[in-house]
């Protein structure tokens, strides 16, 4: 039981920051956060993200105009087909990817510790749960 | 080669300390007052024979509705039927305890997953939960 005169949640908060530290000391969680650096900050992956957002934005208006060019079809999809291949941008997936990994496996000791899913309970962020 | 060899090495430790830390949490959390409560209500709810059957025959009921909504079936007043039978159960004294108990630790569970979301940028939630599978 609690032993600390409060409820624990002090306790699980700073056991939950030393855990983050943790993390972050990890060479998959360090990976990740220099792959969303440049990510954020290359100025050819933000052009090509910039395209498909404005191709995008066109071809809602289009479609709400009723006046969508078949052209614009093509054009979106070879933006995308940019944005996916940027090498920055496979490497920014790829790091997520493998952070989501480590998780599922902390996430994991911690089931089996307390018997519930603290992932699946918590439910992704903004979820409809 | 040597350099790789430490450099494995020293991540195989490092991913140890984080796991280590994850027991840690979970131990925190299993230490609470809300993860005793949550524990208690479980128990008592497990216990009572009568709410445990209801609820079992509600969740049945529940999923034929839905089978049969699939196939275009299921009427609005056997919708109704089934919702009027949730606001019974859901006074039951063991079952409303322990669906609080349940939401209580939710929110503890979204506050650690959130912190971690926050701090390392990728969803915990998300990352640890089933495809599609947070219902």
């Amino acid at each position: 039981m609690d032993t600390s005169g409060n409820d624990g949640r002090a306790r699980v908060r700073q056991c939950a920051d030393e855990f983050i530290a943790a993390l972050r000391a990890t060479s998959v969680v360090q990976r990740f956060a220099d792959a969303q650096r440049r990510f954020d900050t290359d100025p050819e992956v933000q052009a090509v993200l910039e395209t498909l957002q404005r191709r995008a934005d066109g071809f809602q208006r289009a479609q709400q105009a009723g006046d969508v060019r078949p052209a614009q079809v093509r054009e979106i999809r070879d933006a995308q087909t940019r944005v996916q291949a940027h090498p920055l941008v496979r490497e920014f997936v790829e790091a997520r990817e493998a952070v989501g990994v480590f998780l599922q496996e902390t996430n994991l000791v911690i089931s089996e510790v307390l018997g519930v899913d603290l992932g699946q309970t918590a439910g992704p962020a903004g979820g409809a749960c | 080669m040597l350099m790789n060899q430490r450099a494995a090495a020293d991540t195989s430790e490092v991913n140890e300390m984080a796991l280590r830390a994850a027991r840690t949490l979970a131990r925190a959390i299993g230490d609470s007052e809300i993860f005793s409560r949550f524990e208690a209500a479980q128990d008592a709810f497990q216990a009572d024979e009568t709410a445990r059957n209801r609820l079992r025959a509600y969740q049945a009921r529940q999923q034929e509705l839905r089978v049969s909504a699939m196939w275009g079936g299921a009427g609005p007043e056997e919708q109704l039927a089934l919702e009027r039978e949730w606001q019974e159960l859901s006074r039951l004294p063991t079952l409303q305890a322990s669906l609080q108990a349940q939401e209580a630790l939710r929110e503890l569970f979204r506050d650690v997953a959130g912190r971690i979301t926050r701090e390392i940028g990728v969803d915990y939630g998300a990352a640890c939960s089933p495809a599609g599978g947070c219902c």
